[in-house]
């Protein structure tokens, strides 16, 4: 229950007391009797006023006990908020936030009985409440579009109970973890949705790449800042680029450090890649929008994961899974130790795509949350619906008017036991 | 009606005998009438001596005494008191407020035992009776007679009535034409507090005032319980009387009682003050020695 003053509680109290206090000190009629001689007694107050121990007229203390309070819980606008629908609670654990106390804070207090908690970077899991102490920011980027598919998948499980339930979004709702479905997917919810926002993390600081590599390698040509994986001065690094055979080290860094492990091995690579069933040739690759032309023999194939870039046949040139807090990318892409290859602007652009930090280059900038239509695809466009989160609806506005008229019905209810009261006299 | 079943004249057997061979003189002489018991204020030729008068000329010859005529030689009077009967009228109040208290003895047992009582003695001197009851729904009498039988019909007139009501005792007096002696029995409240006026018509027209003033013992000494008084002919009125208010209580009263005597000392009246807790016989004693002592002095 919240109110809205409450002085008036207290001032309810104070009365309250007094009308203890008041029942202390019994007003009662004294006993009728005939005496013709009434006119000879002093005029005075028919009522004689004595004090007792006992508290008299317990029905009548009680009525007006309830009448004060009642009156009271409505003069300090006392309501039960409406529980709501039950709340489908989307914890942002990416790299964007800036704070994971922050966010755990925002959705507890955003959380309801009954309400799911869904933690979620570039995927998404469903956590309980007890387990929100232990969630940390990831180092993965976000995915707003994973998350919603997971709180509409927990959606499904309560539509048996309600058929409204509401979606807190607690994020900072970066431009990152927006994706062409994100709108969609808001869209599609069936309820409000609240969007809680947290504080997103600092811009990333320039990436630092380490490679190791034997000889005069071409990559390492194109590694921005690259400096010798042997080299330990300077700040640590946010990549590393192994040419050679990737070593446990290598893992544990990737892992500990949230660090992109590279692994784009120049020789040896059955030792990292799969080698294909038939080795053929390609014509190009497609990565980051951009196309490098050219003939690529093409004998390995990255293990599964994100892909981050594509044979023209479409089958996966590169691909990225996560590994602890960094992430590991395969890259079955050979590149001629001879050749302009290299220096090519297309292949720069796709090797930097490739070099980019766990979860590609971080875009911490805020982004707008407009839910779109999915029949229309045009922000805004659904009939009948407002554009937007709905705000969560709190009941409880009528709630001191019925307090004020069941006060009403109990005064007159103590009306009535008083009338009572005096015909028993 | 009266309670404990004085419904025929057998239930004042006692209190009749007590008051047998009393007389109830007049407080003044009786005016001429019929013959009786009382001095009348004419002289005539009655055999008892009283004195003799010089004569006078003018006065009848037939009362010189001729025997003291021949002893002096000079002319007396013999000069005799007449005697005549008291026509007495006795109005008795019936308001509610003499069915007080309401359970057991109160004041309309009370006044009909003394109207009864007094009766009977006018009825043993020979004066003719008539007792006049103030109720509500008008008056209730029985015609002045002076035979003995009129007591059963007062006692049974009184057994007929109900005290309640408010009754103007005033108004009935107003209507009982001036008998030689009017006694009032009432405990002159509410209405019946305008009867002093109207004794003061009756007394100024010749009549013989007695005014019996009857208060309940729980009047004069309310319960020390505190209680919400009530007035039974007005019961909208309506006062609490506690241990508070109890000193201006008396105090009142006593005011008003004294007011009230002094009122009807002043027309010469016979006043007398009885409670409930007084016996009757006594009551009726205090009132005929009363007009004894009166009658003496006028005398």
């Amino acid at each position: 229950m919240s109110v809205l003053a409450p002085l008036w509680l207290v001032a309810a109290a104070v009365v309250g007391v007094g009308v203890v206090v008041a029942h202390l000190f019994s007003t009662s009629v004294p006993p009728r009797d005939v005496l013709p001689t009434v006119g000879f007694v002093p005029e005075r107050a028919p009522l004689a006023v004595m004090r007792t121990r006992r508290i008299s007229d317990v029905a009548l203390l009680l009525l007006r006990l309830l009448a004060v309070a009642l009156l009271g819980l409505a003069l300090a606008g006392a309501h039960v908020p409406r529980s709501g629908p039950p709340r489908v609670v989307l914890v942002d654990v990416s790299r964007a936030v800036a704070s994971m106390d922050e966010a755990r804070d925002s959705a507890l207090a955003a959380a309801t009985d009954g309400g799911i908690f869904i933690a979620f970077d570039s995927t998404a899991r469903r956590v309980t409440r007890d387990s929100l102490d232990a969630l940390t920011v990831s180092g993965a980027r976000g995915s707003l579009s994973a998350g919603l598919v997971a709180a509409h998948r927990a959606r499904a499980s309560l539509a048996d109970q309600r058929n409204e339930s509401e979606l807190v979004l607690v994020s900072p709702v970066v431009r990152e973890a927006m994706d062409a479905a994100t709108s969609r997917l808001i869209a599609l919810w069936d309820g409000p949705v609240r969007v809680v926002r947290v504080a997103a993390a600092a811009a990333a600081p320039a990436p630092r790449w380490e490679v190791r590599a034997v000889g005069d390698d071409p990559v390492a040509a194109v590694v921005p800042g690259a400096v010798p994986a042997t080299r330990a001065a300077g700040p640590p690094a946010t990549g590393r680029v192994v040419r050679t055979l990737p070593t446990r080290a290598d893992s544990a860094w990737a892992r500990d450090s949230a660090g992109a492990l590279v692994l784009w091995p120049a020789t040896d690579a059955g030792a990292v890649l799969v080698r294909r069933e038939a080795t053929d040739s390609q014509g190009g690759i497609a990565a980051a929008g951009r196309v490098v032309v050219g003939t690529f023999a093409r004998e390995y194939q990255p293990r599964a994961g994100r892909v981050l870039a594509r044979w023209l046949d479409g089958a996966p040139a590169a691909t990225e899974r996560p590994l602890g807090l960094g992430c590991v990318r395969e890259v079955a892409i050979p590149v001629d130790a001879v050749g302009d290859e290299a220096l090519r602007d297309s292949f720069r652009d796709i090797a930097r795509s490739l070099l980019e930090p766990c979860g590609g280059a971080p875009d911490f900038a805020m982004a707008a949350l407009t839910p779109v239509s999915p029949d229309s695809g045009a922000p805004g466009a659904s009939p009948g619906r407002s554009p937007g989160p709905r705000p969560a609806r709190e009941s409880g506005s009528r709630a001191p008017l019925w307090l004020a008229l069941l006060a009403l019905g109990v005064l007159v209810a103590e009306q009535l036991v008083r009338a009572r009261a005096r015909g028993l006299a | 009606m009266l309670r404990s079943g004085a419904g025929s004249l057998a239930a004042y057997a006692e209190l009749l005998d007590a008051l047998a061979g009393l007389t109830w003189p007049s407080a003044s002489r009786a005016r001429a009438g019929e013959p009786g018991a009382h001095r009348s204020s004419r002289r005539g030729r009655s055999p008892e001596f009283t004195e003799y008068r010089a004569y006078r000329p003018g006065d009848d010859l037939r009362r010189l005494d001729w025997k003291l005529f021949g002893r002096t030689d000079r002319l007396f009077l013999r000069i005799a008191d007449d005697h005549a009967a008291l026509r007495t009228a006795i109005v008795v109040d019936a308001s509610a407020s003499m069915r007080f208290p309401v359970a057991g003895y109160g004041k309309w047992e009370h006044a009909c035992a003394i109207a009864l009582g007094l009766a009977s003695i006018a009825i043993a001197d020979g004066d003719a009776v008539g007792v006049v009851v103030a109720a509500r729904g008008g008056d209730r009498a029985v015609p002045a007679r002076r035979r003995r039988d009129v007591l059963h019909d007062v006692a049974t007139l009184f057994h007929s009535t109900e005290a309640d009501g408010d009754v103007s005792v005033a108004d009935t007096l107003s209507r009982v034409s001036s008998p030689p002696r009017l006694v009032v029995i009432s405990d002159f409240l509410g209405g019946a507090e305008r009867a002093v006026p109207a004794l003061h018509v009756a007394a100024a027209s010749g009549s013989e005032i007695v005014a019996v003033h009857v208060v309940a013992s729980a009047e004069l000494d309310p319960p020390a319980r505190a209680f919400l008084a009530a007035d039974p002919e007005r019961p909208s009125v309506q006062r609490a009387l506690s241990a508070n208010n109890r000193a201006g209580y008396d105090a009142a009263f006593a005011s008003w009682r004294a007011r009230v005597a002094g009122e009807l000392h002043a027309m010469h009246a016979n006043y007398v003050l009885t409670s409930t807790d007084e016996s009757v016989r006594d009551a009726v004693r205090r009132v005929v020695a009363g007009n004894a002592v009166r009658g003496e002095g006028n005398a």
